[in-house]
């Protein structure tokens, strides 16, 4: 706390976003370990993105005070989306299901907020400045490209023995490689 | 590609954050730019040189690249 006297307003507010992120990360860690037994399964990958998407969330929705107005527009955007699919999942899962076809529709209820979400990704490409753009575009074409040949080459290292691939780490797969690829690409421009 | 868009600018004595904000883009983008890491696009070429009442030609040097 003592370290944050020092420092101008926006930088303190930055600093208490990002304790506040590491806190979600840290208690839904430990939180989703009891849960699902993570650490006993060995299922790494889950216990290390799930809180890390929402202590992102959080430490965004907290930032938000002091973002440019453009991405301040878009982040709320993503944080809607976000949470409407959280609440989606939520309430698949605590609903009582329908016989089919049926259930197959009601599953589908969370993927509703996931389309908002790639258009909003699509919209604040296109308008972001042309720097940007260009970092972004070739940050989603690496993170594409790198996901699907890491989903396929699984498959040979699952037939030597490793475990079964499961359909959402892709998506943990996809942010990290757009976060390698935004770097190296800023990097080039920096 | 080579340019003098940092010449011009501090001529006029603009922060980059001035001219970035005058064009409508990011600071970093305007020191992509001047650092010729980054070449801008035909539009924002054309606003620079609208800017700086110039030719695209006497701000941007196509054969320096």
């Amino acid at each position: 706390m003592l370290y944050t006297i020092g420092m101008d307003a926006k930088t303190r507010w930055y600093c208490w976003s990002a304790v506040a992120g590491v806190a979600t990360y840290v208690l839904l860690a430990l939180e989703l370990n009891r849960e699902l037994h993570c650490w006993a399964k060995k299922d790494f990958l889950t216990m290390f993105f799930f809180p890390l998407g929402i202590a992102v969330l959080v430490s965004t929705a907290i930032n938000l005070k002091y973002m440019p107005p453009l991405v301040k527009k878009y982040s709320k955007r993503m944080i809607l989306g976000m949470v409407a699919y959280m609440l989606g999942l939520d309430l698949v899962n605590h609903l009582s299901m329908p016989p089919a076809p049926y259930k197959y529709l009601l599953a589908l209820v969370p993927v509703l907020p996931l389309i908002y979400v790639c258009f909003t990704v699509i919209r604040y490409i296109a308008d972001a400045d042309e720097m940007w753009r260009k970092i972004y575009m070739e940050a989603w074409a690496f993170s594409g490209i790198a996901t699907g040949f890491t989903c396929f080459s699984y498959l040979f290292v699952r037939d030597l023995g490793a475990p079964e691939f499961r359909a959402e780490w892709a998506f943990y797969i996809m942010w990290a490689y757009f976060l390698i690829g935004k770097f190296f690409s800023w990097r080039r421009y920096r | 590609m080579k340019n003098r868009l940092r010449e011009l600018r501090t001529a006029k004595e603009w922060s980059q954050s001035d001219l970035a904000d005058k064009l409508n883009v990011s600071r970093q983008t305007i020191n992509a730019i001047e650092t010729e890491k980054y070449d801008p696009s035909l539009p924002l070429a054309f606003k620079l040189a609208k800017l700086f009442r110039l030719q695209i030609e006497e701000i941007f040097d196509a054969g320096g690249s």
